[in-house]
């Protein structure tokens, strides 16, 4: 019986001792710590992100550990450090929005990845910001951009089984199919953005063919100097409306 | 009430509001030409390089300016030609001088808002922060001129904190998280500027 008592004073001390022990490692977090992360990637807006976060920290559940965490890794990942500045970015204006960040957090992550495959993801977050600018729930952000960022995967698997490359930087490229970096991400991305537009305005994905038409209609429309006509004329030639109702399908599921 | 009683009622209160705000209406279409008309004149190039090639000292100093801006621009496009990096316009705010240097387009944003006490237009081209329209001569018909390179620019108007994405004069609109946009397509093959 005594024993039985014992164990479970001991039991109860230990438990205090974990939780004292995470509360405080999250409360060790500090501006500074912050600070110190995001010197890690050279970035243009490094005030004001850090201004953001000091907002942040001042506000009761804020998932400092998480944010950290991501800082950490998009530091760690081989990419454009404009394209990890903006994945901060939308941390920053959901901050400055006085939004709570949780729900937030997974996307960056997915970001992240997203980054470390070489998916172009500037226009998946601006599509974010533009939510922000809206005050529309983080919910509703969260469910888009990841919905835009499988349709940049799927589109970009679609290109390449149709034979449409990546060229690497560097290789010979002596394939006419296999595009300069730039140019075949503008498909992708253009291709994708269509494919969203067209769903997140009720468009069916079983409508191939008015999915396809928008999509022709809006690379017809872009100027030459965002897609070349050559790309526009490759792409639509080798992909039809049933390629299109798998990758929106895909983005849906 | 009847719905029939209903409907007579809206249809007078809407007729005499409408009847009430008419003369804020006379001379819109005249206002709007000629507040672009007045934008139009600027100094002519012509005018700008004759002065250059005069013989004085004014002219002389502006020879040397003209030299060094070219290599100025000459820096700066060298620095701007970089691989790998993405044709489409240039969002970032942080960016902005580097798209201004590439900008080949004054697209101009009006819309009419009488009553507004601070109207602004966000979109792709300043990353959906807000770019102030300004109403110079308070006749209600705010414009803002922005320096954009060609491509497809989704934007809105927010006026008084309420977004308006449904300007008449957007080559189209989409519909994202619940609320339009408009778009323009600047230069190449679309219907805008």
């Amino acid at each position: 019986m005594r024993s039985c008592a014992k164990w479970r004073i001991g039991s109860i001390f230990l438990l205090a001792l974990v939780l004292i022990g995470t509360v405080g490692a999250t409360a060790q977090i500090t501006l500074a710590d912050f600070d110190r992360a995001l010197s890690a990637i050279p970035l243009g807006a490094h005030d004001r992100i850090l201004q953001a976060i000091d907002l942040g920290l001042a506000t009761p559940g804020f998932p400092a550990s998480g944010l950290l965490s991501l800082i950490e890794r998009l530091a760690a990942v081989p990419a454009a450090s404009e394209d990890k500045e903006l994945v901060l970015l939308l941390f920053t204006r959901a901050l400055e929005a006085r939004m709570s960040i949780d729900g937030l957090l997974p996307i960056g992550f997915d970001l992240a990845d997203a980054l470390e495959e070489g998916l172009p993801v500037e226009g998946v977050i601006l599509e974010a910001f533009k939510g922000i600018a809206q005050g529309s729930p983080v919910a509703v952000i969260e469910e888009g951009i990841r919905q835009r960022l499988i349709l940049l995967q799927e589109v970009r698997d679609l290109l390449f089984t149709r034979g449409i490359f990546r060229a690497t930087p560097g290789g010979s490229g002596s394939s006419p199919t296999a595009l300069p970096p730039a140019r075949f991400d503008q498909l992708v991305v253009q291709i994708a953005d269509a494919v969203s537009d067209y769903l997140e305005g009720g468009g069916s994905p079983f409508e191939g063919a008015a999915l396809y038409a928008l999509v022709a209609d809006r690379l017809r429309r872009l100027p030459a100097t965002v897609v070349l006509p050559e790309d526009v004329d490759l792409v639509l030639d080798r992909i039809g409306p049933a390629d299109l109702t798998q990758v929106a399908l895909a983005a849906m599921t | 009430m009847k719905t029939d009683d209903i409907e007579i009622v809206l249809r007078d209160t809407l007729r005499s509001e409408v009847a009430a705000s008419a003369h804020r209406l006379e001379g819109l279409e005249s206002q709007i030409v000629a507040e672009l008309g007045d934008r139009l004149p600027r100094p002519r190039f012509v005018d700008w390089a004759k002065s250059l090639l005069a013989p004085t000292r004014a002219g002389r100093i502006g020879q040397l300016a003209v030299v060094g801006a070219t290599a100025a621009v000459f820096l700066i496009v060298g620095t701007l030609v970089t691989p790998n990096r993405s044709l489409a316009p240039t969002l970032l705010p942080a960016l902005g001088p580097a798209q201004a240097a590439r900008s080949s387009h004054e697209v101009l944003f009006v819309v009419p808002a009488l009553d507004a006490e601070r109207v602004a237009v966000v979109g792709d081209f300043n990353a959906w922060e807000e770019t102030p329209l300004a109403d110079e001569n308070e006749d209600g018909i705010w414009t803002a001129s922005i320096p954009l390179s060609p491509g497809r620019y989704e934007y809105a108007f927010v006026i008084d904190g309420r977004w308006w994405g449904q300007d008449p004069s957007a080559d189209e609109y989409v519909r994202t998280f619940g609320q339009y946009s408009s778009v323009r397509y600047v230069g190449g093959g679309g219907d805008g500027v």
